[in-house]
């Protein structure tokens, strides 16, 4: 009878027994849940950058700098976008992967990173002789970036410095009766806004080109970090106040862009695309509204790609680019960013003149590194003049010392021309206000600052918003 | 020794046991006992994930410290983002006080878009489930091209709309201007960007509905229509007496995931280059909030326990009516 019963159950659920189904179920499942805890990571130190760095540094710098021959470096490529990368780094360091043992990182987020004690305390792991080496010999904006703003300490060693320029075309300008004695000038004392928009103006009227000056001023990140930052300082004006309270403390620092200066230098970033005349300055119709919805990409391709503007406020890694776009006949000419008011009038003290924002990159070190002693030999030898010239010859990176700018990239094919201008730039940099609010600081920052330029809020208006978002976001600590 | 190999004989180990009971198992009882770990999979993924949310959004965000979030702080998170005192968000969730934009309040712009949305793809659907389900020829390219958007990729999607609407390349951009329907720089104007990131929606998703439609057409019996045109109902008869009341509830279940869709929109917003500053949804909220540098996880959570239980008294609602109407309810 029992035998009978076994033989319909067989049957009905067909041919293959209960007994065997569970076995190859289970083995099945356990390969599988095996196989998800299969081995990851690399040998050596990994080092987790972008495309143009793991496919044009010069591995061979590091262990020129010293870095032992036992320790084998590979340089990987993460995401190109900065925002991806801090979201894959977030994950990274969340889930506590022992890879990447370093990590470069944007300067524009790098310390709410170092609030959270996500990486390695340098100060607390290296020598101090070689921190004070690098705090000293360093861009000073870069090194605050990558320190605690209530310590002080190093968590990150700057990588390249990046800053914008004034990039335009010498040829349109010699045509319009421009000449190298203006040129040689500009290069190492660039004009005010309301010269340069009224040259700008002339040169296009003159020119067979679409665009006469293009910048980045749509609604994104590198408007309120970047773009704005850069005007405003140079009419003097500042989101917290002076340089002194740019990274906190958060909370107890003045804020400040109801103040004369902002206000002015939203209205000359107004009247140069549409020539209302809001300025106080005598500001020049020079920019056309699309850059309203334009970034570095859009602008790339209006002054490099196609050729088709007159000038254009772009970082330094486009020089190169225009010096292989631009044919013959077509010349490029490179300044620092023109200014708003004297530094003498502004203000704050080290504000107004020409100022540039100050982009670029550090390293850090993965605090899950299976080899601590490994990562930070290698992290110190991002400060040797070896690895900061195989950074410049490879991809592109600028030297993060000043001293280094000068004389390595005097002698590149492509920033040797404007080294001294490339100095100036960079000795003039404005940090953006980086704390662990600034992300949703900037996000408020960008979007009001954009209304007020396509005049969706008047510029007094928009600042009376951000003000209003600015203390409550400072108000959360 | 003996007595041992007697009891492995006899199925006394803890494995045998399990396997002798299984074998003892009525069919259904051993049906239930194979599904137990898909069940259990997907409990474990549908309501844990929902259950820690709603815990994180009890706590309070940590901006300056390595701990992920602050203190115990109850339903104050609810209350901040409600009454649009949370400080962290980009754009307000609703703002009660007429201060904001209608199209810069999330809550408002993601129902507004699933209302015009939905509404749009079902009645556009309904006629291209009926023109695919007549016979004519030429009907198979005409179903293909129909079909075709919805087999486009979001990106490409976003990317088409983009070129499209952006003043440089665009060629819509400028006509839309000229007769004043658009501003200079539609994909920057919460207001132009919505209605963009919404036709972009319905030019892809109408094809789903009219799958479902379709489907649904099909279903219906042919001689229901001989007997009806027998005694003399007119076309609108017809359609009002016997396709609407049989298509009913495939057209609910068909709108019903559509909503569920448009009430999580994300991905065309960010690929058409208006993005999430410009047409603020409740996806953006959490996105924004959540990831990046900022991370305030609990305000993140909040936003997304908020949106989860919109989207389940929608999902409530369409259930209701779907019970309540006399089509719904042989179902």
């Amino acid at each position: 009878m029992v035998k009978d019963r076994k033989k319909i159950k067989q049957t009905s659920t067909g041919p293959v027994s209960r007994r065997r189904f569970a076995q190859i179920a289970g083995t099945a499942g356990v390969a599988s849940i095996a196989g998800c805890y299969g081995g990851s990571g690399t040998e050596g130190i990994e080092i987790l950058g972008n495309q143009n760095l793991a496919q044009t540094m010069d591995i061979q710098a590091f262990y020129d700098a010293g870095v032992s021959e036992d320790i084998d470096i590979e340089i990987t490529a993460g995401p190109e976008d900065t925002d991806s990368r801090a979201e894959e780094f977030v994950t990274l360091l969340d889930a506590q992967q022992e890879n990447p043992d370093i990590m470069v990182m944007d300067n524009g987020w790098t310390i709410p990173f170092i609030v959270r004690e996500s990486i390695v305390n340098l100060e607390a792991e290296m020598d101090s002789g070689f921190i004070d080496q690098v705090k000293s010999e360093s861009f000073e904006m870069l090194v605050e970036t990558g320190s605690h703003p209530d310590t002080g300490e190093l968590w990150a060693i700057p990588f390249f410095p990046d800053f914008p320029t004034m990039q335009y075309r010498k040829d349109l300008f010699r045509d319009a009766g421009y000449s190298d004695s203006e040129f040689d000038r500009w290069s190492t004392d660039p004009p005010s806004w309301s010269e340069w928009s009224a040259s700008v103006a002339e040169v296009h009227n003159n020119a067979d080109v679409d665009y006469g000056y293009v910048w980045q001023a749509d609604s994104y990140p590198g408007l309120s970090c970047c773009t704005f930052n850069e005007l405003m300082s140079s009419y003097g004006g500042a989101y917290f106040g002076g340089l002194d309270t740019l990274f906190g403390p958060v909370g107890e620092r003045p804020v400040t862009v109801e103040e004369a200066p902002v206000i002015e230098a939203l209205n000359v970033a107004r009247d140069m695309v549409t020539g209302s005349s809001a300025a106080t300055q005598d500001i020049t119709q020079c920019s056309p509204n699309v850059v309203f919805g334009w970034t570095e990409q859009e602008t790339d391709g209006a002054f490099v790609g196609d050729v088709n503007a007159v000038a254009m406020r772009n970082w330094t890694y486009t020089i190169p680019l225009a010096e292989d776009q631009f044919e013959a006949g077509q010349e490029l000419g490179v300044m620092p960013m023109p200014y708003g008011v004297q530094e003498s009038e502004a203000a704050y003290e080290g504000l107004g003149g020409t100022a540039a924002a100050l982009g670029g990159w550090l390293v850090a070190a993965n605090p899950n590194t299976a080899d601590l002693e490994s990562t930070l030999e290698v992290l110190q030898a991002f400060h040797s003049a070896e690895v900061q010239e195989a950074q410049l010859n490879g991809p592109g990176f600028l030297p993060h010392q000043p001293d280094l700018v000068e004389s390595l990239a005097g002698e590149h094919p492509a920033f040797g021309d404007y080294s001294e201008t490339l100095r100036i730039a960079g000795d003039n940099t404005v940090a953006r206000p980086v704390t662990p609010v600034w992300s949703q600081q900037s996000q408020e920052a960008y979007q009001d600052i954009n209304d007020a330029l396509q005049g969706r809020k008047q510029p007094a208006e928009a600042m009376s918003d951000l003000e209003g978002s600015f203390i409550d976001l400072e108000n959360i600590s | 020794m003996a007595t041992e190999q007697r009891q492995q004989q006899q199925g006394w180990n803890p494995v045998s046991r399990v396997l002798n009971w299984m074998e003892q198992l009525s069919e259904e009882a051993y049906a239930y006992l194979l599904l137990a770990p898909a069940f259990l999979v997907l409990f474990t993924i549908a309501l844990w994930p929902l259950w820690r949310t709603f815990r994180v959004s009890l706590f309070a965000d940590n901006l300056f410290g390595a701990a992920k979030t602050g203190g115990f702080v109850g339903l104050q998170n609810y209350v901040d983002v409600l009454t649009n005192q949370n400080p962290l968000l980009s754009r307000p969730l609703i703002d009660f006080t007429g201060g904001t934009p209608f199209f810069r309040q999330a809550l408002l712009v993601t129902l507004a878009f699933a209302i015009i949305s939905v509404v749009f793809e079902t009645l556009i659907g309904f006629g291209q489930a009926y023109i695919m389900s007549k016979e004519y020829r030429g009907r198979r390219w005409v179903r293909v091209a129909i079909i075709l958007p919805w087999a486009i990729p979001i990106v490409i999607q976003g990317m088409l709309f983009f070129l499209l609407f952006n003043p440089s390349v665009g060629f819509l951009s400028d006509p839309l201007q000229a007769i004043g329907l658009f501003g200079s720089n539609p994909l920057t104007s919460s207001t132009n960007a919505f209605v963009i990131v919404t036709v972009a929606d319905i030019w892809k998703t109408s094809a789903f509905m009219a799958l479902l439609i379709l489907a649904g057409m099909q279903s219906i019996d042919k001689s229901l229509y001989d007997v009806a045109e027998v005694a003399g109902a007119s076309p609108w008869q017809r359609f009002r007496h016997i396709t609407l009341p049989l298509i009913f509830p495939a057209l609910m279940v068909a709108m019903l995931f559509r909503t569920i869709d448009a009430m999580r929109i994300y991905g065309i917003i960010e690929a058409s280059g208006a993005g999430c500053g410009t047409v603020p949804s409740l996806s953006c909220l959490v996105v924004d909030t959540m990831f990046g540098v900022t991370q305030a996880y609990a305000s993140a959570a909040t936003i997304a326990f908020i949106t989860a239980t919109i989207i389940a008294l929608v999902i409530g609602g369409y259930l209701v009516v779907l019970k309540l109407s006399p089509e719904g309810s042989y179902q």
